[in-house]
């Protein structure tokens, strides 16, 4: 029990050094603050947009599922998004970087509130953003606690645990805002990755190499674990869907655009995207041997016991001193991911909601006491609202794909209108619920076939499309009146919205 | 810069987009930098077939569990060798479609 928590102390510590060091170099101005001054190179941006990309569902949750389903979980996701992510970065995070620069947008919904001309835009967008992003975040911190307390053997209680990884994230995300997250991501990245590929290299080699695992895998059931189905996720619309979600829903993650936005230049973005799918593979294929790594050694485990096979390994296969680190690459894949949610909530709350503040440093410290908000009300939500961590993670997946039609056709459509765009978020959450509804099984309702073997998400997909096309047509893009004009491009850096 | 609707690709891939001014030339004209260039729809075809052809592997191919490579299963070998079909594909994409959408003043910035 002592290893991990040296470990996790020192973890703890370069954190906050880095905090502090971001801290010195930040400037006072909110772009500096909220987006690192504009200026992160392709290492680090590549860092902090795949450290906040991986969650512990990476770590711990595939791991589990590969236990079940086998070499399959890899196929079903890591091709189709080692192809949409970057291809997404093209599509909106290229013209979205050069969009806000343009007009002074520090945040997703502030950008295309802008583009479209219409306040309301961003209030919408804002209020989908938080929707899904707090229970996300919840989800995160559940996972985190729940490491703690199997760590500490029950030593530190969940909500003591959790309390500790949300009030850490938001100092050091405090003290250099989004420069801090960015920096931190590189360590928390380079533990997480590094700690996978070597436990799935290590963990292999203690039973005889990945030859003689894959040997007695292929023994099981007919070699079911070692090829993929046609049932269930794997065939079908249901694959199809699942696709259409995995690949489109990271670009609209407001946390990601968001870094996107922070690039210090365009090909920065292409290098990046060009870089993706190395690191893809490079975490999910650990992930995905270690669940069966874990079916080899520890046969037996039914339903959601076998999200414990990631524990099982670090602690009774690997070496100790390899093993203790699994705790720390766990809460960096936490913290990767929570500390840019917690900085992008807290900027669309100083931003898109209230109006602008006239001094910098009153909105830098806005920003700094909105995430402290924006933790409260994370918080809340994991105490206090039911949803295990899979369907929560399921319906934020879904909802955010309801936002990729806008995000896309705002700045590649020159038609896209304000009204297109409040008729797509509406419709399509409007449809995605109505799905949800009808999903009926023991699976998480956003990966529940509806109709004709589609998952939710796809009818939420289709009605956004169809909403913000429609719209667009019947309420074309307005003239802009001198006023709206000077309301909106009152907020500092921005020009004229005509 | 796409007003001509062509595209070098040897002078795309040094991040150096042709242009080309009047209506489109064969694809085995020579720019002026001495390299074939390609017109831009057959450029958009073959990435957008590939694509298509990738794609459509993906939802309809699924090796058995025998081992085709060493010791690795056909889905495992599969899957890793479609990967690095879509980087390369990815490479041509960013060669000769992306790059032409950056600012010319960023073609070669700085890191940090």
């Amino acid at each position: 029990m002592t290893l991990p928590f040296v470990f996790l102390s020192l973890y703890v510590v370069a954190l906050l050094a880095i905090g502090v060091v971001a801290a010195r170099r930040a400037g006072r101005s909110p772009e500096d603050y909220f987006l690192a001054g504009s200026g992160l190179g392709s290492v680090v941006l590549f860092m902090a947009l795949f450290g906040t990309n991986c969650t512990p569902f990476v770590l711990v949750g595939v791991p589990g599922l590969a236990y079940h389903d086998g070499l399959a979980v890899f196929g079903l996701n890591v091709p189709i998004v080692a192809l949409g992510i970057p291809l997404s970065f093209w599509a909106i995070g290229l013209p979205a970087r050069r969009e806000a620069r343009r007009l002074g947008a520090l945040t997703p919904a502030e950008l295309y509130a802008r583009l479209l001309d219409h306040r309301g835009v961003g209030w919408a967008l804002f209020a989908v953003f938080f929707l899904y992003t707090l229970p996300y975040m919840a989800t995160a911190v559940e996972g985190g606690a729940r490491s703690l307390f199997f760590a500490s053997e029950g030593g530190l209680p969940m909500v003591w645990g959790g309390s500790l990884i949300l009030g850490l994230a938001l100092l050091y995300t405090s003290l250099g805002g989004m420069r801090a997250t960015a920096w931190t991501n590189v360590l928390q990245g380079a533990l997480f990755m590094g700690f996978m590929v070597a436990a799935a290299w290590v963990g292999a080699r203690a039973v005889g190499g990945w030859s003689a695992v894959f040997e007695r895998l292929g023994e099981v059931d007919g070699g079911r674990l070692l090829a993929r189905p046609n049932h269930g996720l794997y065939g079908g619309g249901a694959l199809l869907s699942w696709s259409l979600v995995i690949s489109l829903t990271v670009i609209s993650f407001p946390h990601m655009l968001v870094r996107l936005i922070a690039a210090k230049n365009a090909p920065s973005i292409r290098r990046v995207a060009l870089l993706y799918p190395f690191a893809l593979v490079a975490l999910w294929l650990p992930a995905v041997l270690l669940g069966l790594l874990g079916r080899d050694l520890f046969p037996g485990l039914i339903g959601r016991e076998s999200d414990q096979v990631f524990a099982m390994i670090s602690g009774e296969v690997l070496p100790p001193t390899l093993g203790a680190l699994g705790l720390v690459a766990v809460l960096a894949a936490v913290m990767s991911t929570l500390d840019a949610q917690l900085l992008t909530l807290g900027s669309m709350l100083s931003r898109d909601v209230m109006r602008p503040a006239s001094d910098n440093r009153v909105e830098v410290r806005r920003g700094r006491w909105f995430g402290l908000v924006v933790a409260g009300m994370v918080f809340v939500v994991w105490r206090y609202v039911p949803g295990s961590i899979f369907s929560s993670a399921a319906v934020a997946f879904s909802g955010y794909v309801t936002l990729f039609p806008l995000l896309l056709l705002g700045l590649r459509w020159q038609r896209c209108s304000a009204g297109g765009a409040l008729a797509g978020m509406a419709l399509g959450n409007l449809a995605l619920w109505v799905c949800l509804g009808l999903a009926e099984g023991p699976a998480p309702a956003a990966m529940t076939p509806v109709l004709g073997g589609l998952l939710p998400g796809a009818f939420g997909f289709l009605a956004a499309t169809l909403g913000t096309i429609a719209g667009s047509w019947l309420w074309p893009r307005r003239a802009v009146s001198p006023s709206v004009s000077n309301t909106l491009s009152s907020r500092k850096g921005g020009p004229p919205l005509a | 810069m796409d007003s001509a609707g062509d595209t070098c690709a040897l002078a795309g891939a040094q991040g150096k987009p042709a242009v080309y001014q009047g209506a489109l030339v064969s694809w085995t004209a020579k720019s002026h930098h001495g390299s074939v260039c390609v017109p831009r729809p057959l450029v958009l075809f073959a990435l957008i077939a590939s694509a298509m052809g990738l794609l459509a592997s993906h939802f309809f191919v699924a090796p058995g569990p025998q081992a085709v490579f060493w010791f690795l299963p056909g889905e495992l070998a599969f899957r890793l060798l479609w990967v690095a079909l879509a980087t390369v594909w990815l490479f041509f994409f960013s060669a000769l479609v992306w790059r032409r959408e950056e600012p010319p003043e960023e073609a070669e910035g700085g890191e940090s």
